[in-house]
């Protein structure tokens, strides 16, 4: 009896299904269709009017919610009829939880869903592509959960190359004052056989990486001596020590890494996120000093010091291409290497600078009201030369052949405009003074507005319909006349 | 999932066991006579000294950028007092200055090293001044360090000689001697004073210990070893063919068991009984019981000549693909005959299976198969482990065995 029960069940519910499907494709194409027309109705416009963001928040919504439901509906579709072919009444309990196991775990957030829905809605244009080496690879979508999970697993991640940043910034300020000194003579050596540099990357594979490696796996060393006090002290060590000028900052770095020894999982997740965050912030501010760089300091932002940095550049290109054969670079690499790590040493540097600033004051005196006047540039370039053009237009009056004005418009406002199509007033103002220059030009101060009287020709390049008629200076139509006028500007 | 909760629960792991090789320490923490501990005191800083020193030797400290440094300290130095030629042959761009700078740096750095050394037995006198004075364990403990590292290096160095025979290691010396002349000749002396401090200082580094350890997994690295090595290791099998060891077996005296068989004339006389008669002759010792009511006369006797066969099959174990037949080229082959006449071992090239198809004409198979014992684990240098597989095991062998018998013709 219960087989034929179930049996009927579940042709009902199959037959609801497939009922429901219908009706939720229906629903989805005339969904689908309204998006699409609207879109390519305001393709002309740049913007997204409030009107069409709401109607897209609510489309995205409709689908989202869709296909939630549709998403739940099969997995419980698929694990019913599992169920239903051995209808044993001890297996119902179980089933239900699995069900209810796979909604929690596997299902994907309502939100994300509406937020990945939202942004292709919004942007509906297909978007540029980046370069890729393999012609076959496309960029992926934008999807809120792999975002999200990307961020998840990077700022996980991110400590492996914290450690490595840590470590070089150790060795960049002697903090690990053996490593400095070690890296040092590994330069030397780099300077006086360049040939280092084609073995070391190997080196650094097999004793760097795949050595602590096989030492996890198989550790060969048995440890002889129980922790005890260490009596003694190398030399060396006490004599490249870091702490005496800034003890404070040595004892707060020793703080640091005994915190992080103590570190706790849930900790070291916000350690991690806070590190992505300085992270992405010095990111920045990289790319805010490189773009500094690119278009002020070396973009002829201001003139004359770019110019001498050019021709410095030039003249130092020329001077090394000529003088290098008679220098030993390899002693010059590595003793100006020393050097600048020497100088700054936390405990030389500090003292050097003291010195520096002493001989500049001692030196400065000297100089006192001597003021450089730098002729040494010629700043002669030529401008850039263009013209601009404005519309000025006016309107039929209520009796012919009085025209009233109209505007100043970059707009023609012939009949095939589209604003006067839309029966709109086209972007312009009433005074010719209000009419500005393009960006980052300026108007020609020895120019005037000047009536282009060749009307013919610029009604021809500007694509009018020939059958407008010609007054003087004015083309017009039936309710508009305009004439064009033309100023200089510079750059 | 209820239930494996509870299994996660009850999960119980053994701890590792703490108590080490050494308790030397435990023995002298009774009752110490004064005159012991004043004599351990005094002793100490020398003990730290040697310990750090073999610390260095051993690369067992924390520092290995100041191992490598003091390396790099020694080697110039090393430069400095074996070589003449300083500053005499640099080309005239260097203006000298690279030249002086070296000099310079060379004079520096074996002074450096000279005075870091004392500096380093003072500081340690002055932090056991400075610390409380240490306790008797303490010192033991540091001696027993110091002990441990030494055998060590003792054990090494033997093994670096480990040719028992004196004649071979003349042998080796005089071998050698022309060698290191001819390199002579061709490196100069102070490059190969420092390549030689540094190989043998570096020798303990994880670095190369990982890597002679790593180069030791390659087959052609063992090869070119145990080509010259070889004689020690394991005594060179010969080989053996087919026709070979059936003519040893036919012939040899000790292997030929001769059985007499009794069988009832009426009786119809086939390969089946007298295969059963042989075993059960061979396995049991009494096989005539049946016949005791049959008069002599209907008798009939049937001698029989019995070959025992053993063959040993040896395998390895390779990484993920288990067990093969496949060894390593200087182990042997894959099945070794072992013969019974003069207790040794041949190699042979083939399988027992291929070996049966050679059954001369007028010899059977006693049993119908080859009776396989358990195998037997070895490490990968072939000493015992045991009658299981472990991750210890790397190789494992077997007896194969079967008889064969033939009618003798009378």
């Amino acid at each position: 009896m219960s087989t034929v029960r179930s049996k009927k069940a579940s042709f009902i519910r199959s037959y609801l299904v497939k009922k429901y499907d219908r009706l939720l494709d229906s629903i989805l194409v005339a969904e689908e269709a309204i998006s699409s027309s609207s879109s390519s109705e305001s393709n002309g416009d740049s913007g997204i009017t409030q009107k069409e963001l709401i109607q897209k928040i609510a489309g995205s919504l409709v689908n989202a919610s869709i296909e939630k439901f549709r998403l739940e509906k099969d997995d419980i579709d698929t694990l019913s009829t599992d169920y239903d072919m051995d209808s044993d009444s001890s297996l119902k309990e179980p089933a239900s939880e699995v069900i209810r196991d796979i909604n929690n775990e596997v299902k994907e957030h309502f939100v994300d869903l509406f937020v990945d829905k939202l942004i292709s809605r919004i942007i509906s244009e297909k978007l540029p592509e980046r370069e890729h080496i393999s012609l076959d690879q496309h960029e992926k979508a934008l999807t809120a959960t792999l975002l999200a999970n990307n961020m998840k697993t990077m700022t996980s991640k991110l400590g492996h190359m914290m450690k490595f940043q840590d470590s070089v910034i150790r060795l960049i300020t002697w903090r690990n004052p053996t490593g400095t000194l070690l890296s040092l003579s590994l330069f030397t050596f780099i300077c006086y056989y360049p040939l280092l540099l084609m073995i070391l990357p190997l080196i650094l594979i097999t004793f760097g990486i795949m050595v602590p490696k096989y030492l996890e796996k198989y550790p060969i060393r048995e440890v002889y001596s129980i922790t005890r006090k260490s009596y003694g002290s190398p030399l060396l060590l006490r004599l490249l020590s870091v702490t005496s000028p800034d003890e404070k900052d040595a004892s707060l770095q020793r703080d640091k890494s005994a915190e992080f020894r103590d570190i706790g999982s849930s900790a070291l997740v916000v350690v991690n996120l806070r590190d992505f965050q300085n992270m992405t912030s010095s990111l920045i501010e990289l790319s805010e000093v490189n773009a500094k760089l690119v278009n002020e300091t070396l973009g002829f932002e201001d003139e004359r010091h770019t110019t001498v940095i050019f021709l410095l550049c030039i003249a130092s290109a020329l001077l090394l291409n000529l003088t290098s054969p008679f220098v030993n670079w390899s002693l010059t690499l590595s003793l100006s290497t020393w050097l600048f790590f020497i100088m700054h040493h936390p405990q030389i540097g500090p003292r050097l600078d003291k010195f520096i600033i002493k001989i500049r004051r001692l030196t400065s005196n000297k100089f006192i009201g001597e003021v450089i006047k730098k002729f040494d540039i010629i700043l002669d370039e030529k401008p850039q030369i263009n013209s601009v053009e404005v519309f000025e237009i006016y309107r039929q009056g209520i009796v012919p052949g009085v025209w009233k004005f109209f505007l100043y418009s970059s707009n023609c406002f012939d009949p095939s405009d589209e604003f006067r199509r839309a029966k709109h007033a086209p972007p312009g103002v009433k005074d010719l003074e209000d009419v500005k220059p393009p960006e980052s030009w300026l108007f020609d101060p020895n120019s005037e507005w000047e009536i282009d009287y060749n009307v013919e020709k610029w009604s021809y390049e500007n694509g009018l319909d020939p059958v407008l008629t010609i007054e003087d200076e004015y083309l017009c139509d039936t309710m508009f006349k305009r004439r064009r006028l033309t100023r200089r500007v510079l750059k | 999932m209820s239930s494996r909760d509870v299994i996660k629960e009850t999960e119980y792991h053994a701890r590792f066991s703490i108590c080490g090789s050494r308790d030397s320490s435990r023995i002298l923490t009774g009752d110490v006579p004064f005159e012991i501990i004043k004599a351990l005191s005094n002793v100490y800083p020398i003990l730290l000294i040697l310990d750090s020193w073999l610390d260095c030797i051993l690369w067992t400290t924390g520092d290995t950028a100041l191992n490598l440094i003091n390396l790099l300290l020694v080697c110039i130095s090393l430069k400095f007092a074996a070589s003449d030629t300083t500053g005499s042959i640099y080309e005239i761009r260097n203006l000298y200055i690279e030249s002086a700078i070296f000099f310079v740096l060379k004079l520096l750095s074996f002074q450096f090293l000279l005075i870091s050394s004392i500096y380093y037995v003072n500081s340690v006198q002055v932090d056991l001044n400075r610390f409380e004075s240490p306790t008797v364990d303490e010192i033991v403990s540091t001696a027993d360090s110091v002990v441990n590292k030494l055998r060590l290096i003792h054990s090494q160095v033997t093994n670096l000689i480990k040719i028992e025979n004196f004649k071979e290691l003349i042998l080796f010396c005089i071998v050698l001697s022309p060698l290191q002349w001819i390199l002579l000749q061709f490196v100069q002396l102070d490059t190969y004073l420092i390549f030689v401090v540094a190989a043998c200082s570096l020798y303990h580094s994880n670095w190369i210990q990982v890597t002679m350890r790593v180069i030791w997994k390659c087959i052609y690295v063992r090869m070119a070893c145990y080509k010259h090595l070889k004689r020690y290791i394991s005594p060179k099998l010969k080989n053996i063919t087919t026709r070979q060891i059936w003519k040893s077996k036919m012939t040899g005296r000790d292997d030929l068991h001769s059985v007499t068989l009794r069988i009832k004339n009426t009786a119809n006389i086939n390969d089946e009984l007298i295969k059963t008669l042989l075993l059960n002759r061979i396995g049991t010792g009494e096989s005539e019981e049946y016949l005791e009511n049959v008069s002599e006369k209907e008798l009939l006797q049937v001698e029989c000549n019995v070959i025992e066969f053993e063959f040993i099959e040896n395998q390895r174990k390779w990484g993920p693909n288990g067990w093969m037949p496949k060894l390593l080229p200087y182990e042997g082959t894959n099945f070794t005959f072992s013969s019974s006449e003069n207790k040794t071992l041949y190699r042979y090239n083939e399988t027992p299976i291929i070996f049966q198809e050679y059954i001369p004409p007028n010899y059977y198979w006693l049993e119908d198969d080859w009776t396989k014992k358990l195998w037997k684990y070895y490490d990968t240098k072939w000493s015992f482990i045991g009658l299981n597989d472990s991750p210890e095991c790397f190789t494992r062998s077997r007896e194969w065995n079967r008889r064969a018998y033939s009618i003798r013709d009378n």
